[in-house]
């Protein structure tokens, strides 16, 4: 009788249910109507994520901090707050899963790599 | 020395005392439909928890021991045990210190709310939770506990369920914190197939074993484990799945998004249950995990390991540095006051998280002494600003402006928290940035510490937006019928204020006699380990009449 070691038997079963979810996430985005296609999550109203301000047209103390520090790294801050921080969570997961992967990837090749590690 | 010994029962006790409170408090609340009554409720049930906890602390650090409470009477590794060492103690004494203002806090704050039975059984839920997290020597049981604690934190966030903010916000906390308790049980499945046990003393014993096969601790159970192999791969597997959970939990770049959403959606009691307190639960697991777990010196343990458990310290520390940078680089664009705090908690996160990679004992002292330090602020500085936002009813900077004067106590409290937060001498952050230095010139990490004094830079423009708006800048609306709060939220500012500052200016006393030692168990896991396997042994001894 086959006796499955359980370790082995876990990633087989995980593999087992990436599988069939790749799958079905390849037919849905083959046949997916084309009005939910590209960029369809941005144009919907959010209550939170990154509020834009409009700068007032006055010269208080404030606001000319505001505006130093804005103008000072304009492109970082767009980027951070306009497209890291979007309130979208579809954006927020590249970043996530990013990191999630960089961990799996090191530490599976270490495990790979192990005479020399160790 | 004066010998004080509380029964081991105090530590079951904790949650099992929390989560019948909290259940038995919907149906008080069908009988008396009196606020008073639950707020009363709720106050006794928080101090009797800030009691068994100071209890718990005092016997640990003067009987210099660790407790193991087991559940049932079962043997660890059988049974599901509690695993009291200095570390959680500390650690769940703040949280039942803080959680106990915050529900002094809430008894004028919710005054305004529907439904405040319901948010009390729900922060009863969250702090028992944390207290069952903290206290777990059992991997299994943690995330449990940890679904306790998550699941009444998405229900605080979506407290306010008429605005769609925080129902957004819930959902979205909630849908990616599901996907992330579901890959730590997943993490679970692995070290259970390859270590062959869930308790985290048995854990750490096999992590030590430097042998191809690792036999039981007790010869009863004397059956072969996996090959080494086997082992390194579940270990491994383990602490990268671990890692990217607590890190969320946590609000660690980049798995920090959830945050200041959440955090200001919630009634202000509950962020500053979450920022000050539960995000603190996947930095005490992460720590639990690296050290205690597999912080084996490659020496005596599996070098493989000890070298992943490297591999992921330097990634924290590169995630740390950049919470600090985004966490000060948002907090000076914010006008939400609310969102300005809750970005600051990703910062302070990075720097406990910086101090715990550089895996020495003064970075990992700084990292502890820090959890409690900004659990005690972070608390404070969300209730003050709480208390403007009760009684302006905005959430707004700009439309807050001016109101400190006719706030003083408010604004007092909130001058602390900052003053404490920014890292001024003599408050707290100052010695936990200075053993941060002392750590990172150790390790010879010098340019390290110019990112994280830009990024406490930037927070201080954040911090100073906040107080020159409630000070200095002409009122927009009129105020002159604005009052101080109550007395309940007075009481609360004024004591945890005078928290705040004892830290910091005690802090020699406070590092060198408690932080440190706290430090040394964390590090050294001997303790720790024999304590579950004399409380197995006794169970077992008995069993046999011996």
């Amino acid at each position: 009788m086959l006796v499955l070691n359980p370790l082995i038997g876990t990633l087989i079963v995980v593999l087992a249910m990436l599988i069939p979810a790749l799958i079905i996430y390849l037919l849905y985005v083959s046949f997916r109507y084309e009005a939910f296609s590209e960029g369809s999550e941005k144009r919907k109203i959010y209550g939170c994520g990154e509020e834009v301000q409009p700068i007032q047209a006055s010269v208080s103390i404030e606001n000319l901090l505001w505006i130093a520090i804005k103008k000072s790294m304009k492109s970082l801050y767009t980027y951070i707050r306009e497209v890291m921080h979007s309130g979208v969570m579809n954006d927020w997961l590249v970043y996530m899963f990013s990191y999630f992967s960089l961990l799996i990837i090191i530490l599976v090749i270490m495990v790979f790599t192990m005479r020399w590690w160790a | 020395m004066v010998m004080v010994m509380f029964p081991d029962y105090f530590v079951g006790l904790t949650t099992v005392v929390g989560i019948l409170a909290s259940f038995a408090l919907p149906l008080v609340s069908l009988g008396i439909k009196d606020k008073r009554v639950w707020d009363l409720y709720t106050l006794v049930v928080t101090f009797f928890l800030m009691t068994l906890t100071c209890a718990v602390f005092i016997d640990v650090f003067i009987n210099d021991r660790v407790i193991v409470y087991r559940f049932g009477g079962f043997p660890p590794p059988l049974g599901i045990v509690y695993t009291v060492d200095k570390f959680n103690a500390i650690i769940a004494l703040t949280t039942t210190i803080v959680c106990f203002f915050i529900a002094l806090y809430s008894v004028e704050y919710m005054e305004k709310f529907h439904g405040v039975e319901w948010f009390y059984t729900l922060l009863l839920g969250m702090e028992t939770g944390m207290l069952g997290v903290f206290y777990t020597g059992d991997v299994f049981n943690l995330f449990v506990m940890l679904e306790v604690t998550s699941i009444a934190a998405y229900g605080l966030v979506a407290f306010n369920r008429s605005t769609k903010e925080a129902v957004e916000a819930a959902l979205k906390y909630s849908i990616i914190g599901a996907t992330a308790t579901t890959l730590y049980f997943l993490s679970l499945i692995f070290i259970y197939a390859s270590f062959g046990t869930l308790n985290m003393g048995h854990i750490a014993f096999i992590a030590r074993q430097p042998r191809a096969y690792v036999l039981s601790p007790l010869s009863l159970f004397a059956t072969p484990y996996a090959p080494l192999p086997q082992l390194l791969l579940g270990a491994i597997i383990f602490i990268a799945l671990a890692t990217w959970v607590f890190s969320f939990k946590a609000a660690l770049f980049p798995n920090h998004f959830w945050l200041p959403d959440a955090h200001p959606a919630a009634p202000t009691p509950i962020s500053a249950a979450l920022s000050g307190l539960v995000v603190k639960v996947g930095v005490y697991a992460i720590m639990r995990f690296l050290t205690t777990l597999f912080g084996v010196p490659a020496d005596i343990g599996f070098p493989i390991t000890f070298n992943a458990v490297k591999v992921v310290l330097a990634i924290l520390m590169g995630l740390g540095l950049a919470s600090v940078i985004v966490g000060g680089l948002l907090m000076t664009v914010q006008t939400d006051i609310k969102r300005l705090i809750a970005y600051s908690t990703v910062l302070h996160i990075g720097i406990i998280t910086v101090a715990f990679s550089t895996f020495n004992i003064v970075g990992v002292t700084a990292s502890i002494y820090h959890i409690i330090n900004h659990s005690f602020a972070k608390a404070l500085l969300f209730m003050a600003a709480g208390a403007f936002i009760h009684r302006l009813g905005t959430r707004s900077i700009d439309e807050l402006a001016g109101a400190g004067r006719y706030m003083k106590i408010s604004l007092s409290a909130m001058l602390i928290a900052i003053l404490t937060l920014v890292g001024l001498p003599p408050f707290a952050t100052f010695t936990t940035i200075l053993l941060l230095y002392s750590a990172l010139l150790e390790l010879g990490l010098a340019p390290l510490i110019v990112i994280i004094i830009f990024g406490e830079a930037l927070a201080f423009i954040g911090y100073i937006r906040i107080i020159y708006g409630l000070w200095f800048k002409p009122p927009v609306k009129d105020l002159s019928g604005l009052k101080e709060v109550g007395a309940p939220m007075k009481i609360t500012f004024i004591v945890m204020s005078v928290i705040v500052v004892l830290i910091g200016v005690l802090a020699p006393i406070l590092v060198s006699k408690v932080i440190y030692p706290v430090a040394n168990s964390l590090m050294d896991a001997t303790a720790y380990i024999d304590a579950v396997e004399k409380a197995a042994r006794e169970v077992i001894s008995a069993l046999m009449g011996g």
